[in-house]
């Protein structure tokens, strides 16, 4: 396969779409080995133990309200995104619950102020940075339901994630994800369902326990009320 | 995201610098020849754009990233026509004087209109230039190395 650039990469922290001020993006996911060598093993013998998981993006400074500056300036936690490829239905995601470990904004005098590089390490009960597709990535301005993607039919606990980067200022959204055996229909009710109406940035995750499931999984946002106005998404599935 | 009008708002703020007895033009006022205008600092007409590079700053594609974006404009400075004195070298003093003169009004002027940062990027040639008619002066290359942010 050919070399892909990296340059269209979307990253989505708490809900902000930051792509253009992240100038490099890092995943990291680490095993600690756990030495169980014995007398007679022919070399050292490790066997896995804890995982780490952390995601780093070094960021540009903005101070524009909804921007940089006001989404990272005090570390919290929260849910960090990143489509490397960019979005198309199905590409590869990156998903981690973080603590955010840092804050530096940092200038040079010939060069534009800069956050550096923030560490978003793994936060609560997670499995670490969560490999998982894209199922939605737009601005819409009403319902919207979504292609499905084939996942594969298994037993398997689910991560769902939602990223709202535009909120809209009119009417309310319910957004929910769907299964079903074939790609065009069959859609039952909702496996997972967020809590987030759409109305303000954010951000969150929701787990599925482990159960079996579908092939094809797909986004469906639902309109309420108000009039045609911008709402910016992103939904993330990734399962265990 | 656009190229050009940045170089057309950095030439008139250049042009727009205030030097004590040179004449500072823009690039709808380059003159067709040195005669009778000089002390004269204007765009050199070949070349004036050189050494353009951009440099990808974050990610977005189609005019969503943000881009640095370096280039070089270059001027000509005419001082005075050689042989229009009576020593050879008479008016050479006056000419390093007025070059200063130009170097630190573009060094103090470094935030203008149109850039995030400008400043002297060299000098070269000085001593006889050519104006477009073939004429020699007494003057000098500037170059100005410029920066702008383009950004969605």
């Amino acid at each position: 396969m050919a070399k892909i650039t990296a340059k269209d990469a979307i990253l989505l922290i708490g809900g902000y779409n930051l792509s253009s001020f992240a100038a490099a993006y890092e995943t990291i996911t680490e095993i600690d080995p756990v030495e169980v060598t014995g007398f007679g093993d022919g070399s050292k013998n490790f066997t896995p133990g804890m995982k780490t998981g952390r995601i780093s993006a070094t960021m540009m400074w903005d101070k524009t309200a909804a921007s940089v500056h006001a989404a990272l300036k005090a570390p919290g936690t929260g849910i960090v995104s990143i489509m490397p490829e960019g979005y198309a239905l199905g590409n590869p995601s990156f998903s981690l619950p973080y603590m955010q470990a840092n804050y530096l904004p940092q200038g040079g005098v010939d060069d534009s102020i800069k956050i550096g590089t923030l560490n978003f390490e793994s936060y609560g009960v997670n499995v670490g940075v969560e490999h998982g597709v894209a199922l939605a990535h737009a601005t819409v301005t009403g319902t919207t339901t979504g292609t499905g993607v084939l996942i594969g039919a298994g037993t398997f606990a689910l991560y769902c994630v939602l990223h709202i980067w535009t909120a809209t200022a009119d009417g309310t959204y319910s957004i929910v994800i769907q299964e079903s055996d074939s790609l065009g229909s069959g859609y039952g009710a909702a496996i997972a369902t967020f809590t987030l109406d759409g109305t303000v940035i954010g951000a969150e995750r929701q787990l599925v326990a482990s159960a079996a499931r579908k092939a094809y999984m797909r986004a469906v946002a639902t309109k309420t009320g108000g009039t045609a106005v911008d709402f910016g998404y992103s939904i993330l599935l990734a399962h265990s | 995201m656009t190229f050009g009008t940045g170089v057309a708002a950095v030439a008139n703020s250049i042009a727009g610098l205030t030097v004590a007895g040179v004449t500072m033009r823009d690039t709808d006022q380059i003159p067709p020849s040195g005669s009778m205008v000089c002390p004269i600092f204007c765009p050199q007409p070949n070349g004036f754009v050189s050494d353009l590079s951009v440099e990808r700053t974050t990610f977005g594609i189609n005019g969503t990233g943000r881009l640095d974006l370096r280039y070089t404009l270059n001027y000509v400075y005419l001082h005075a026509p050689v042989g229009g004195s009576v020593g050879a070298f008479d008016l050479y003093a006056g000419m390093m004087s007025k070059i200063a003169l130009i170097l630190n009004a573009i060094m103090n002027n470094d935030s203008v209109t149109g850039a995030e940062d400008i400043k002297p990027g060299g000098i070269g040639d000085m001593g006889v230039v050519i104006d477009p008619t073939g004429k020699e002066y007494w003057g000098t290359l500037v170059a100005i190395d410029v920066l702008e942010y383009v950004q969605p």
